[in-house]
């Protein structure tokens, strides 16, 4: 379905990583994982040709993303990022009426917990509520890709959770889904395939069992972990260097 | 002895009143009054717009009507200033450097002569100046007050577009009084109130005076033949003799009553 | 809620009240004239030669500065964002001053300087175009300060009476347009139809451009037609009836907060209530110290301003 080619990416003349060359398919969860400012959100963004890479190309289906048209684009990869901007006024039932193309948007309001807020003025809901709604844009859109930042931040347990199964039935019933995750227990619950972006111009692609453990990423992240596969955390009590 | 002379001498020579004023005539209304009053040779400077007689054009510019350039005032030397408005930026400064203010702004006819008499005092040209005074009061007294007639209504136009006129306490109004008149907007205490086409309808005048300022007469003509009928009289005047407060307000005032009697009006 | 048939209802009450407001400001004046019974020719000629073409002139122009105000509030991300913000009215001005001193007997003159004034403030807005909305906004405000000082320097050099005009243009005059009124309702009716058929987009251009690129909008494409379109109806506006501000401001705000955010309703609203204010407030214009008249622009700004806060601090 998608394709990387040796993809560079740089943000502000500095190169965030180069090179990445991977394959994913229909019914994967890739999750995408490195500190902060290594280019995740960035990586994201190249994938549904938001920006231009330093080299390589993106290919979905075959045809490098660039030369989609906005339209089509938008028809087959859906983006959820950061909460847009709640100046104008709009109700979460307006919000989601211009992202479901058409479909039923009464099953996601149900299953993220929106219909008491459906009339509610965005401005007025907590970041965690409006989090729900933006993942509930996402679910109306029916799109077969889904590019997923951070979509947990903001939740209360309950709705991370929900949230890892949505994604998990998704990728069942035959979606590509890249998300973008910073917790390590929440990456082991859900991911396929794993990319590390070191945050020094490297990236790797593997396996989730092969990649998330303490060897693979305690040097990328500098701190220690404990424990393996559902289980691998970071540990907190220890001494503060 | 020679001391005592010396001392007489500089005496008599610091009484400014048989020479050396040095006026700057700061409004085209007080240029005219101080050459017809014969001081024009003791003007030293004047602002834009004082353009009569020819000399005073050649008179050296030191300001407009609402900002005076105090270099230009001062390198003239100007012992006395006159002014329409003492708040004018500029004639602080000038009272500040010892130059002595006076104003002039008459707002009625009978404020010209006034203001003439007054000039004629203040430059010591007061013999001359009282016979200008006494000559235009003959003419004063000489216009048909219009009195034993219905008085005619007027709308004058002070400008077309904004449209604007004339409003209560103005010296247009002062002027129309005069000549027997009845200004439509007389009532409204604006200076120059801004109308519109409906109120002019509603105000019913018999005749628009339009100034010959800055618009095409016959233009204007017939926009108010259209609005108000065929049957409106339309007269233009001479903004220059109508509109200045100065000496020659009576040939504008003559002049529109020469106007005013060829007209056909039923009475 | 508010249903689809309460909303309905809603815009048709509010359209009714347009119409209510006309048939009363035709028979306010100098002195009421009964807009179906006028009791001789001349209330007659009052009433459709002067007062008709006036209330046209201000619905029109009343709609297009709404219009242009909520287009420029949604171009730039900012509700607070109106007609003049990027500087248009500005140039517009210098436009029209420019002509009063190149030729100060001729009204034509004046408004082709307006409408020449007015473009040149486009291009030069249209020129930073590609920077984003902040930065768009930051560019307009400083061309907006340069006109303002350029307009300065010209009125310092007027002589008395042009100053007088120049201060009477830029308050706004609607007694008489300088474009025919039917030119002035087509471009109403055209800039209207071009916003609904945008609406869709203009609706996913709030989520932001990220968001709105994402859901299929080409935003570079719409900003740049949206620019065109707000700059060219404010041109027109300007250009008819002089710099008349608060309508770009207030109204879309108040067709958001009765009608709701979607740009279909707030375009629609927008259009007539801007025409509706425009109607008020010049009628109040000419009637208040009646005979003598205020400049519409005073009167926009004594009834815009505490709408203006009081919406300000309802936000809060």
């Amino acid at each position: 379905m998608l394709a990387i080619k040796n993809l560079s990416l740089k943000r502000a003349n500095k190169l965030l990583f180069s090179s990445l060359e991977m394959q994913a398919e229909a019914r994967q969860i890739v999750v995408v994982l490195g500190p902060n400012g290594a280019g995740k959100s960035t990586l994201l963004l190249a994938l549904f040709a938001m920006l231009e890479p330093a080299s390589g190309e993106v290919l979905l289906e075959n045809k490098d993303v660039q030369d989609y048209s906005r339209h089509d684009l938008s028809r087959l990869i859906t983006w959820q990022g950061d909460l847009p901007p709640t100046e104008f006024g709009l109700t979460v039932e307006q919000r989601l009426l211009l992202a479901n193309d058409g479909n039923d948007i009464k099953e996601a309001l149900l299953y993220m917990d929106l219909e008491q807020l459906q009339h509610r003025v965005l401005g007025e809901l907590s970041s965690g509520e409006r989090q729900r709604v933006e993942i509930a844009a996402t679910m109306v859109r029916d799109n077969p890709i889904w590019l997923m930042d951070e979509p947990t931040a903001h939740l209360d347990m309950r709705h991370q959770v929900d949230c890892l199964q949505l994604m998990k039935q998704e990728a069942k019933e035959g979606r590509l889904i890249f998300t973008v995750l910073h917790d390590l227990q929440q990456a082991a619950a859900v991911a396929d395939v794993v990319v590390l972006l070191d945050g020094k111009g490297g990236v790797e692609v593997a396996e989730a069992e092969v990649m998330l453990t303490a060897a693979r990423l305690e040097p990328v992240f500098g701190v220690t972990l404990k424990g393996h596969g559902r289980e691998l955390m970071p540990v907190y009590n220890g001494e503060i260097e | 002895m020679k001391r005592l002379c010396v001392l007489l001498l500089l005496l008599f020579s610091a009484f400014p009143a048989s020479a050396s004023e040095r006026i700057l005539a700061l409004a085209p209304h007080v240029c005219e009054m101080l050459f017809a009053i014969g001081a024009g040779d003791e003007v030293v400077g004047a602002v834009s717009y004082c353009d009569y007689p020819a000399a005073a054009k050649k008179l050296p510019r030191v300001g407009t009507y609402n900002r005076i350039n105090i270099e230009a005032a001062i390198a003239l030397r100007p012992t006395v200033a006159i002014v329409t408005d003492a708040a004018t930026p500029g004639v602080k400064k000038l009272s500040a450097l010892g130059v002595r203010i006076v104003r002039s702004h008459p707002e009625k006819v009978e404020e010209v002569l006034a203001d003439i008499r007054r000039l004629g005092e203040i430059t010591g040209h007061k013999q001359q100046a009282d016979q200008v005074a006494f000559a235009l009061q003959q003419r004063l007294d000489v216009l048909p007050a219009r009195t034993n007639q219905k008085k005619l209504r007027v709308f004058y136009e002070i400008w077309p577009d904004p449209l604007l006129t004339a409003g209560k306490n103005t010296f247009i109004h002062d002027v129309l009084k005069h000549l027997g008149l009845v200004n439509v907007f007389g009532a409204v205490q604006m200076e120059a109130p801004r109308v519109n086409v409906e109120s002019v309808l509603a105000a019913k005048p018999q005749l628009v005076i339009v100034p010959s300022e800055k618009r095409d007469v016959s233009v204007r003509s017939q926009y108010w033949k259209k609005w108000l009928g065929e049957d409106i009289q339309v007269i233009t005047v001479n903004p220059d003799l109508l509109h200045r407060s100065g000496p020659r307000l009576l040939d504008g005032m003559e002049a529109l009553d020469v106007q005013l009697q060829g007209l056909n009006f039923e009475k | 809620m508010r249903n689809k048939w309460n909303e309905q209802l809603f815009i048709a009450m509010f359209i009714a009240a347009v119409g209510g407001v006309v048939i009363v400001a035709l028979g306010l004046g100098e002195h009421w004239i009964s807009p179906w019974n006028p009791s001789n020719n001349m209330e007659s000629v009052i009433l459709w030669d002067i007062r008709w073409p006036r209330i046209l002139t201000a619905f029109a122009v009343g709609g297009l500065l709404a219009l242009a105000g909520a287009w420029f509030q949604v171009l730039l991300g900012n509700p607070l964002a109106e007609p003049y913000v990027l500087g248009v009215a500005g140039s517009a001005a210098v436009g029209a001053v420019s002509g009063m001193m190149i030729f100060p007997d001729s009204v034509w003159v004046t408004s082709m300087g307006a409408f020449i004034g007015a473009w040149v403030g486009i291009a030069a807005v249209l020129s930073f175009s590609h920077l984003g909305p902040t930065r768009l906004l930051l560019a307009g405000v400083v061309l907006a300060a340069l006109w303002g000082a350029v307009l300065m320097l010209l009125m310092a050099m007027l002589p008395e009476r042009g100053l007088m005009l120049a201060y009477a243009w830029m308050m706004g005059d609607l007694s008489h347009s300088s474009l025919p009124i039917w030119l002035l309702l087509l471009v109403w009716l055209g800039a209207l139809c071009c916003g609904l058929v945008l609406s869709q987009s203009l609706d996913k251009l709030l989520l932001g451009e990220r968001h709105a690129e994402a859901l299929g909008v080409d935003v570079s494409s719409l900003r740049k037609k949206l620019l065109l379109l707000a700059s060219a109806v404010t041109a027109v506006a300007v250009t008819a009836a002089g710099t008349i501000g608060f309508i770009g401001l207030v109204v879309p705000h108040l067709m958001r907060l009765l009608f709701g955010s979607l740009h279909k309703v707030v375009l629609l609203a927008s259009a007539f209530g801007g025409g509706l204010l425009l109607i008020i407030a010049d009628t109040a214009a000419r009637t208040v110290i009646s005979p003598a008249e205020l400049p519409v622009g005073v009167l926009t700004a004594v009834i815009g301003v505490p709408v203006f806060l009081w919406l300000l601090l309802r936000r809060r």
